[in-house]
């Protein structure tokens, strides 16, 4: 590390303090959403509650595809995909791309299906599809909490911009706090002293920001990468390199060069290329079909990652005859360390590399830097205890810190409620903002401390608790069933969300205002 | 990939970082913990610690490695949050509930050792709360002119 003088330690210091009092509750609902989103997928399949005994994509794709392009208009087969919907479910979309008058965009525009296990059409919507999340995602649950955590709820591009910047700053505190801290391998296995005293808060903090240093770099940047390179990094890219046409630069970065072909000819069997691929890399996820039944056409199939790899996996295949063309580089046509390393952003983001297991870590890494956050206001707020502007910002970071969950497992709430009768599109969010604004009005009604934390460890661990009743009682899917169908999301995050709710409502009360407050500096 | 392999490659890692904790020279200090008669080979137990992350490479890839990397940063988190004092008491829990279980208990702590090591807590903990005292004391008698009413409104200690 190098060696600081007194006046570089004090403007580092106020740099990481400031930025964090400033953004950190952002970055701590980013973080602490991102902990829930890693379990998308399951949330999806649990909120659904739909019986999958086989993906969509793993049984007969062909046959299905060939029968939906007989109902749409022929211009919207430009571009055919199809994927993974909960259940047994498959999504089948057929688009081309047109200018969304709406958003001055070029877009996708189309038909989209969603097809049940037997092949019957459950679902079709056409337009601008990518508009209305009820067009492509069966669980708004999922949607709304992945949403939060992506744009925090906010119009894109703002809230991928705000994100984005919010990644930065985590980044800077990283840094910041590793050129701050010249002890952190004498350190790492100090824990938190007795006494409540200031040393003991700066020990939490530094404990768990050692530990998950090079973690909360990587997730900062990745997370900033993703956020920003659409709103700001491939447009800068198409405006200084393809004279701001965006649809040129992503077919010369991510779609090899097809001699043009308008003829029509007979399509390859999906079916066939699905096996092949699927021997080669795994089940397949997704399928994307360029130019559907013309001889130009090129058939693209997805894999997540292999075992022991971490990057998605795409194979390349002719349309027409069905032959075999390779792996596609990730960008660009060859492969190269930019494709590896942009490749590397989402298993390391996504943290789904190893199934679930991955994720559990993944999950965790966050706990672990939600706990920074909220260990960091601590020593903030224990400098400053006798000021009463930072004895209100105090209690605005315990309504976050509480508030937050509370208001999430408040949106689940409002989405098994509406899901038999109502719209759980519109209701999910608007159960989020009912239960952040409970959260609000008793941070503002309970003077103490102490009794606060008590107060939503209750709520908490009481939503937790009915969680799993609520979803029974509302159609989902009972233990019995899943266990026979092998849907073990179900019962896991059942268990999951019990598990929580008791300890949340057996946990000792310990809040803010418990701890001591003392004048000592820290070390 | 070999998930059992890169667990395994885990809990090695694990066992060697929670020993480097129980024998960390500043944490014994500030735990105020006798130091150890023979103090181990703190190279030889990071090693240790390292290691399988070559194993749980070769066992599982590159998404192997990053498992055992992500797993073993939370575990030792976990493993040096847990104050000696708490460890104990965890200690204890386990040996009661195998005793309520009549299950066969490993061999006995010296129960001098986990008194002197109690004494020395609750010392470390008195002296802090000594200090503390000491400076609030201080601290009211040089502010009580400015201070006198905040305090009494906020009804805190300063």
């Amino acid at each position: 590390m190098p060696d600081l003088s007194q006046s570089q330690l004090k403007r580092l210091t106020a740099i990481h303090g400031w930025s964090a009092v400033i953004l950190g509750l952002l970055l701590y609902a980013v973080i602490v959403t991102g902990a829930v989103a890693v379990f998308a997928e399951e949330i999806g399949r649990w909120s659904a509650g739909t019986v999958r005994t086989l993906p969509a994509m793993e049984g007969p794709v062909d046959a299905r595809i060939r029968a939906l392009a007989e109902q749409v208009a022929p211009e919207h087969r430009e571009d055919v995909s199809a994927w993974n919907a909960e259940g047994g479910d498959m999504h089948v979309f057929f688009h081309t791309h047109k200018l969304n008058p709406e958003t001055g965009f070029d877009e996708d525009f189309g038909t989209i299906f969603r097809v049940g296990p037997d092949g019957e059409t459950i679902e079709r919507h056409d337009g601008f599809v990518w508009q209305d999340p009820r067009n492509y995602d069966v669980s708004a649950l999922r949607h709304f909490l992945v949403d939060l955590h992506v744009q925090l709820y906010l119009p894109s591009p703002w809230g991928l911009i705000l994100t984005g910047i919010l990644g930065l700053m985590m980044m800077a505190a990283v840094v910041s706090g590793l050129l701050m801290h010249r002890h952190i391998i004498r350190d790492l296995f100090v824990a938190e002293r007795p006494g409540k005293r200031l040393v003991s808060a700066r020990d939490r903090h530094v404990l768990a920001a050692s530990w998950g240093l090079p973690f909360a770099f990587v997730l900062a940047f990745t997370g900033s990468f993703f956020s920003l390179a659409s709103t700001v990094g491939f447009p800068l890219v198409a405006a200084v390199a393809f004279g701001g046409d965006q649809e040129a630069m992503g077919k010369t970065l991510f779609e090899p060069p097809v001699p043009e072909d308008a003829r029509r000819v007979p399509q390859a069997n999906l079916d066939r290329l699905m096996a092949d691929s699927a021997g080669r890399a795994g089940p397949p996820t997704f399928v994307s079909v360029a130019h559907y039944g013309r001889a130009d056409s090129r058939v693209e199939i997805w894999h997540d990652p292999s075992a022991g790899g971490l990057s998605y996996v795409t194979n390349v295949y002719e349309g027409t005859s069905g032959a075999y063309l390779g792996r596609r580089a990730t960008v660009g046509t060859e492969p190269s360390l930019g494709g590896t390393l942009y490749g590397l952003m989402y298993p390391l983001h996504f943290g789904h590399f190893a199934g679930i297991l991955s994720k559990v870590v993944w999950g965790a890494l966050g706990v672990s830097m939600a706990f920074v956050v909220l260990s960091g206001f601590r020593i903030w707020l224990q400098r400053r205890a006798q000021t009463p502007a930072w004895i209100r910002f105090g209690r605005a970071v315990e309504v976050t810190a509480y508030g937050l969950p509370f208001a999430m497992i408040a949106s689940a709430w409002g989405f098994f409620l509406t899901r038999p009768a109502a719209d759980p599109f519109f209701w999910t969010p608007l159960s989020f903002v009912a239960g952040a604004a409970v959260a609000i009005w008793l941070g503002t009604r309970t003077p103490d401390q102490a009794r606060l934390g008590r107060l939503f460890r209750r709520l908490l661990g009481a939503g937790c608790l009915g969680l799993p009743a609520l979803r029974l009682a509302t159609g989902g899917m009972d233990w019995a069933e899943a266990l026979i169908h092998g849907q073990t999301d179900v019962l896991s995050m059942d268990l999951t969300l019990l598990v929580a709710g008791a300890c949340l409502w057996l946990w000792p009360p310990q809040g803010f205002a418990r701890r001591r407050i003392t004048l000592e500096p820290a070390e | 990939m070999s998930l059992i392999g890169v667990i395994a490659c885990t809990g090695a890692s694990l066992a060697a970082l929670a020993a480097l904790a129980a024998t960390d020279p500043k944490r014994r200090r500030a735990f105020r913990l006798p130091a150890l008669a023979a103090a181990p080979d703190r190279r030889l137990l990071w090693t240790a610690a390292l290691a399988p992350g070559a194993l749980a490479a070769f066992a599982g890839g590159g998404g192997g490695l990053l498992l055992w990397f992500g797993a073993s940063a939370v575990g030792g988190w976990g493993l040096a949050a847990l104050s000696p004092e708490r460890t104990e008491r965890l200690a204890q829990r386990v040996a009661n509930a195998q005793a309520r279980l009549s299950l066969p208990r490993p061999a006995s702590r010296p129960t001098a050792s986990a008194l002197e090591r109690r004494v020395a807590t609750l010392e470390a903990e008195l002296t802090a709360l000594r200090r503390d005292l000491h400076a609030a004391e201080e601290e009211t008698a040089r502010r009580r002119p400015e201070t006198e009413p905040h305090v009494l409104r906020t009804g805190r200690v300063a």
